[in-house]
């Protein structure tokens, strides 16, 4: 629902009217909870500041660190409109708050705030001002050594000036840089042209912004596809001084109850970034948006002195909006801020049966067949302004095709009223129940398939347009077939479904209903029609293939809306992950505490799913820890989170067991993702599987400095690991030189197919982390390997994979957490996104200890599918290496036995995975997320800098999920001792050294050298 | 100085080296490296100079890469990135962590093909030295790539690479008889290649007894 106050009909027949008369803006500093803004994404607490008009409300942190996903405080956290009956109370406000964070950023370095360094202030104008003075300060970390050369901080002081007007939606905001040492600084600083090989290069200076993923974002140009529209320009990269990025007038977001905006102040030629680095046809106030990463968006709009004299200062103005909840409410503040000469766009949206006003999206295009703005009418209408000129929209809604163009013509000072009749739209009644007629949570995947003429084409070319706001369409990554829609197929829709039937609207036409209800259910397949203006049911009865008595399935890594990377209301994260069939969700939002329970309670899912309290502790640069289960504290705003930058993983770990609900002995500990870029624990500290040891960064450009890092700050005080994290199997095993080369660019030296790819230093380029785990059982840490899905959305499946456990009571609803606890810290855990493996080694489970002293050991292996899951291949691994594999099907390899020969103290485990796709239920992973390297190395590249010595040889992040599942190890005491002792060294580090590079056998004689090699011999190093 | 993973790949490939018996020393003392070498160490250039020298001697072509970082402010804030405990010295690893640096902005962006096949360098070493204030850093690279007995296209090709790239082949014992870059003088050949750009060169078919 598009539930909004009319306040931009008020507004948007002249902007400028609103503000005469408005009573004065309030800065001050927040003294009690009621006075806060309140909503889905707000963190604004007592101490820190509100700055409000009669329009619009915002809180700038406090000093101290970032409450939320950035670095440090004073930065604005929470905004929203005056909302009326919106007082809040001891609990906090009541407002519908959606932003995460915004700070300045003098190229790529952030802004800390002093001590006693936030003031407010007023102005005889009426307007109030919150200042925040405070000194350039790191980021990312892995960035330093870059900002030491490019961005001389010393004796600069900054202050961002957040000042708003009576009347105005906009809050102006002013950066100043004030040279307080007593020499001249120049920007860039000299050792920029070690990089930029003498081209000038002027400073970008903005801001960074966190819209938040419950915030579509948009801009003029891109459409709603700022993602793919950068990926694209940093395949033709502007030369230096030109960074690779969007260059666009403006940014803005929509939502269901509020919108922000963001727009340069700078009109200055001389000082303006994209003027100054000649970006054609760019306007001053022009905006370059170089990265969009993990919610994080790059704004660069203003240069830098060439020299800041002592004493001297320079600042820079943007403005931040707030509007009702579309792009056009943004829009009219832009206009009205650059004095634009403007029409109005009155538009009248209802549905063409029954004449009552209708939910969509109004997308328009100017007469260059550029999007231009969007709209969602309230109570179907809406007002926007617009520069003269000829326009066409389209309409964009959920069960309708998106319409072709229609014209329309904007005239200055006059408005342009227009009527549209829209389509009924085809909606879907789902029900889903068991064999007995018992309702219960499901899925419903809706596959059609696409014509052969787009076989092979790009599936955003025809099947979904990212700009206009549709969603994506997932494919199945099969190779297309003109004679086989098999080969052709593609997810028009997931339907999810908790105990009551539900209507969603589909757009009209046939599809085949893929049912299901996770690993343990076999699939119902219905054909379909859907037809506009109907109704169709789909009644599914779903059978359980496989029972699990004394187990429990849990996905202890899930997000929902409290995470800035996640849009997903918790009723929806609640139905989704119950309707995979998962039995416990620990719920884990980045530095928030959840509980699920209410929400599963009010949704009568408890007889099918229970909840745990839990809190993904985000680093920016250490990794991401996970804690549970927890104590829920309805106090904090953050629910019991706590503050992270500058401290050690130890103390990280500490303070998570401290929340324990159940005693701090009690409280899992996991690391997530370890090998996943920077946000992997085990790469944040460089660590050698070769050697079991964490190392110092060799990287030139890219090296952490600050007191949490450092190999004496790592960690194993951890209880368990997540080896297999969603549909990253790239992040599983080290990465191998594949048979088959990836197309240039490739790096020089290639070693032969089949071999471990290691960079420059003899280091595994790609570690994955099951060869860790293995290195960190040899090492005798007893860390539990498990699998989790991090579903952020409904495009990561919640439950593929899941971690099963033994348990006392396997009844969502009576699971008793401490025998969670007591599993995962014994590891007594198998991992699998399909096939379900048991196995004993002797009489002995996961995590015991069998007797191997006779120098063989017995294994069984049960092997358990539904009928959908594909298994094809058993093994059975000790101490990391395969030694006994079983080819067949899940009929033949359902129960398998082994001898296994035993020379020392070992540890077995074994491995199941299938060959086919589990399309539909699970879709590939098709579009990986962009990661900080790709951000980073977009800006670096423009400096020469490759941050990828590797090219195409790395792995692929693109590919289908197949049956995989691997169980924690059951030890063997070799040696009579009664217990496992690890050999302390890695299989891995003892074939490196003997990989490793000896010295030449022979020389030549000099006379017989080439011309070059006499001049390399004769080279001297000093 | 060896490089880890280009001297992994010469441990794991050197029965493919081959090095020709021939010297050709011919066109020694003009090479384009050494008079690069030769320099003014005072020359306070602040762009990296970056060449790649061929030289075919039978089976084996032997390629001899270098970067140079000028004295001067360029040379200063690589040393002071390089310099990661920042106590003024380049410690073993910090040298590496520069020579690695120094590696990939030497070979950044450039391929080697050898026929239709892009080639990796065998047997590769490098050698930096930074030298004193006034010196500037250089850093070598020789590797070989191996060469088949008849008329043999060698392509370079630079693409997206930081810098243009001074190219000098030498004649060796087969000399170019055809580039895409014009007639070859006497077997030899100089050119600058962009940072993208291609150059083709034919060299002569290999005869044991020449």
């Amino acid at each position: 629902m598009f539930r909004k106050i009319a306040l931009s009909a008020v507004c948007l027949a002249g902007l400028t009217t609103c503000s005469s008369g408005a009573p004065p803006s309030i800065a001050k500093q927040i003294g009690a909870r009621s006075e806060l803004i309140g909503g889905p994404g707000a963190l604004g607490e007592v101490g820190d500041y509100l700055l409000a008009n009669d329009q619009i409300r915002l809180v700038i942190q406090g000093e101290g660190y970032s409450r939320g996903f950035g670095v440090y405080g004073g930065s604005l956290i929470d905004a929203d409109l005056q909302r009326a009956g919106q007082s809040g109370n001891d609990l906090g406000g009541k407002g519908y708050d959606a932003f995460s964070e915004m700070f300045p950023a003098f190229f790529l370095k952030a802004m800390a705030p002093s001590k006693g360094g936030i003031t407010t202030k007023t102005y005889p104008d009426g307007s109030a001002s919150i200042i925040v003075t405070g000194t350039g300060a790191e980021f990312l970390f892995m960035l330093t050594r870059i900002n030491d050369v490019v961005v001389p901080s010393t004796g600069l002081v900054f202050t961002n000036e957040y000042r708003l007007y009576p009347g105005k939606r906009y809050v102006e905001i002013t950066t100043s840089v004030t040279n307080l040492g007593a020499d001249a600084i120049k920007f860039p600083g000299d050792g920029v042209d070690a990089l930029t090989k003498g081209v000038p290069f002027f400073l970008p200076v903005g801001d960074v912004l966190l819209f938040g993923a419950a915030n579509k974002v948009f801009s003029p140009l891109a459409g709603f596809d700022l993602r793919f529209t950068l990926q694209d320009l940093y395949k033709t990269p502007p030369p230096l001084p030109g960074l690779p990025g969007l260059v666009t007038p403006f940014l803005a977001t929509t939502n269901e109850h509020v919108s922000y905006g963001f727009a340069s102040g700078v009109t200055d030629e001389n000082t303006s970034f994209v003027k100054k680095a000649g970006y054609p046809n760019a306007r001053p106030d022009d905006i370059l948006v170089p990265f969009l990463f993990s919610g994080f968006t790059g704004a660069f709009y203003a240069a830098a002195p060439d020299v800041l004299e002592s004493r001297a200062q320079f600042s820079f103005k943007k403005y931040f909006i707030v509007g009702t909840g579309d792009v056009g409410s943004i829009r009219d503040v832009v206009h009205e801020l650059r004095g634009y000469k403007t029409g109005s766009l009155a538009a009248w949206v209802r549905s063409g049966l029954t004449q009552q006003p209708v939910e969509v999206s109004v997308v328009t295009y100017d007469a260059s067949g550029n999007i231009y703005s969007q709209h969602h009418p309230i109570d179907g209408r809406f007002v926007g302004t617009y520069e003269p000129g000829k326009y066409s929209y389209r309409i964009v809604a959920d069960g309708r095709f998106t319409t072709s163009p229609v014209p329309f013509e904007i005239t200055e000072g006059k408005t342009t009223a227009i009527t549209v009749d829209v389509d009924e739209p085809g909606s879907v009644n789902l029900r889903i129940r068991d064999v007995n007629g018992r309702p219960m949570p499901g899925k419903c995947s809706l596959v059609s398939h696409y014509v052969p003429a787009a076989s092979g084409l790009d599936p955003m070319s025809f099947l979904y347009d990212l700009r206009v706001g549709e969603h994506r369409r997932p494919v199945d990554l099969i190779t297309d077939k003109l004679d086989d829609e098999k080969t052709r197929e593609y997810l028009e829709q997931v339907l999810y479904v908790g105990t009551q039937p539900k209507t969603e609207l589909v757009r009209p036409g046939h599809y085949r209903a893929v049912c299901s209800r996770g690993v343990e259910y076999d699939l119902t397949e219905q054909d379909i029609d859907v037809t506009a203006g109907r109704l169709t049911e789909l009644d599914v009865v779903l059978k359980q293939s496989v029972v699990t008595p004394g187990w429990i399935s849990g996905d202890y890594h899930l997000h929902a809306r409290h995470s800035v990377d996640s849009y997903m209301p918790y009723t929806d994260r609640i139905t989704t992950v119950a309707a995979e069939g998962v039995d416990l969700a620990v719920a884990t939002d980045h530095n928030y505490v959840t509980d699920y329970t209410p929400t599963i309670a009010a949704e009568e899912l408890t007889p099918f799913i229970q909840g745990m309290v839990g809190l993904e502790l985000t680093t920016l640069e250490i990794g991401h820890f996970n804690g549970f289960p927890l104590k829920y504290n309805p106090g904090p705003i953050t629910k019991g989170a706590f503050a992270w930058s500058g401290r050690a993983p130890e103390a990280l770990f500490s303070d998570l067991r401290a929340l324990g609900s159940l005693g701090k002995d009690k409280t899992i500990v996991q690391v997530n993702h370890p090998r996943d870029a920077i946000l992997g624990y085990l790469n944040g500290y460089n660590y050698n599987p070769d050697t079991g040891l964490p190392e110092d960064s060799t990287n030139l450009f890219l090296a952490p400095e600050g007191p949490e890092f450092g190999t004496n700050n790592f960690s194993t005080a951890f209880d368990a690991m997540e080896i297999f994290n969603g549909k990253r199997f790239d992040l599983i095993r080290s990465y191998r030189v594949p048979d088959v080369l990836p197309p240039p660019p490739l790096p020089m030296t290639i070693p032969p197919a089949g071999s471990i790819l290691r960079d420059s230093n003899g280091k595994i380029a790609f570690p994955g982390g099951l060869d860790d785990w293995f290195v960190l059982l040899n090492q005798d840490h007893r860390i539990t390997a498990t699998a989790n899905s991090d579903s952020h959305d409904t495009d990561d499946e919640a439950g593929y994979p899941r971690t099963y456990t033994p348990v006392t009571d396997d009844r969502p609803g009576s699971i008793p957490e401490i025998d969670v606890v007591a599993a995962m810290r014994s590891q007594k855990a198998m991992l699998t996104n399909g096939p379900l493996v048991f196995f004993s080694v002797g009489d002995k489970g996961m995590g015991e200890v069998a007797d191997g002293k006779s120098g063989s050991v017995h294994v069984k292996i049960q092997v358990r599918a539904a009928g959908w899951v594909d298994v094809s291949r058993v093994t059975i691994l000790v101490n990391g290496t395969p030694v006994r594999e079983f080819d067949g099907d899940a009929a033949s390899l359902a129960n398998l036995e082994a001898d296994i020969p035993i020379t020392r103290d070992s540890f077995v485990l074994v491995e199941a995975r299938g060959g086919k796709s589990m399309w539909p239920v699970v879709t590939p992973l098709e579009v990986p997320s962009v990661q900080i390297g790709d951000a980073v190395g977009g800006i670096a590249g423009a400096f020469g800098i490759n941050l990828n010595p590797f090219g195409n040889l790395q792995p692929n992040r693109v590919g289908v999920v197949k049956p995989y599942a691997f169980t924690n190890p059951v030890y063997v005491d070799f040696d009579g001792d009664g217990a496992f002792k690890g050999p302390g060294v890695s299989a891995q580090g003892l074939r490196a050294a003997m990989e490793a590079p000896r010295s030449s056998a022979t020389r030549q004689k000099l006379s017989e050298m080439p011309t070059l090699l006499k001049v390399f011999a004769a080279f001297n190093c000093h | 100085m060896n490089t880890s993973a280009l001297s992994q790949s010469r441990s794991q490939s050197r029965s493919r080296i081959r090095i020709g018996t021939a010297t050709g020393t011919g066109t020694g003392t003009g090479l384009l490296l050494l008079t690069l070498l030769a320099l003014p160490a005072s020359a306070h250039d602040k762009r990296l100079l970056r060449s790649l020298a061929l030289e075919p001697a039978g089976l084996t072509l032997h390629v001899l890469a270098s970067v140079r970082v000028p004295s001067g402010p360029t040379k200063s804030a690589m040393l002071a990135m390089a310099d990661a405990n920042h106590d003024g010295q380049l410690g073993p690893s910090e040298r590496k962590g520069l020579e690695d640096a120094l590696i990939a902005r030497a070979l950044g962006g450039m391929i080697l093909s050898v026929g239709t096949a892009t080639r990796t360098l065998d047997g590769a070493e490098s050698k930096l030295s930074i030298g004193d204030a006034d010196s500037p850093i250089d850093l070598l690279i020789h590797g070989t790539v191996a060469l088949p007995k008849s008329e043999a296209s060698v392509r370079l090709t630079t693409k997206g690479s930081g810098e243009s790239v001074d190219v000098e082949v030498l004649a060796g014992n087969r000399p170019v008889v055809q580039s895409s870059r014009g007639a070859p003088k006497k077997g030899t050949l100089k050119t600058v290649l962009g940072t993208t750009d291609a150059v083709v060169l034919r060299f002569s078919a290999y005869s044991a007894t020449e």
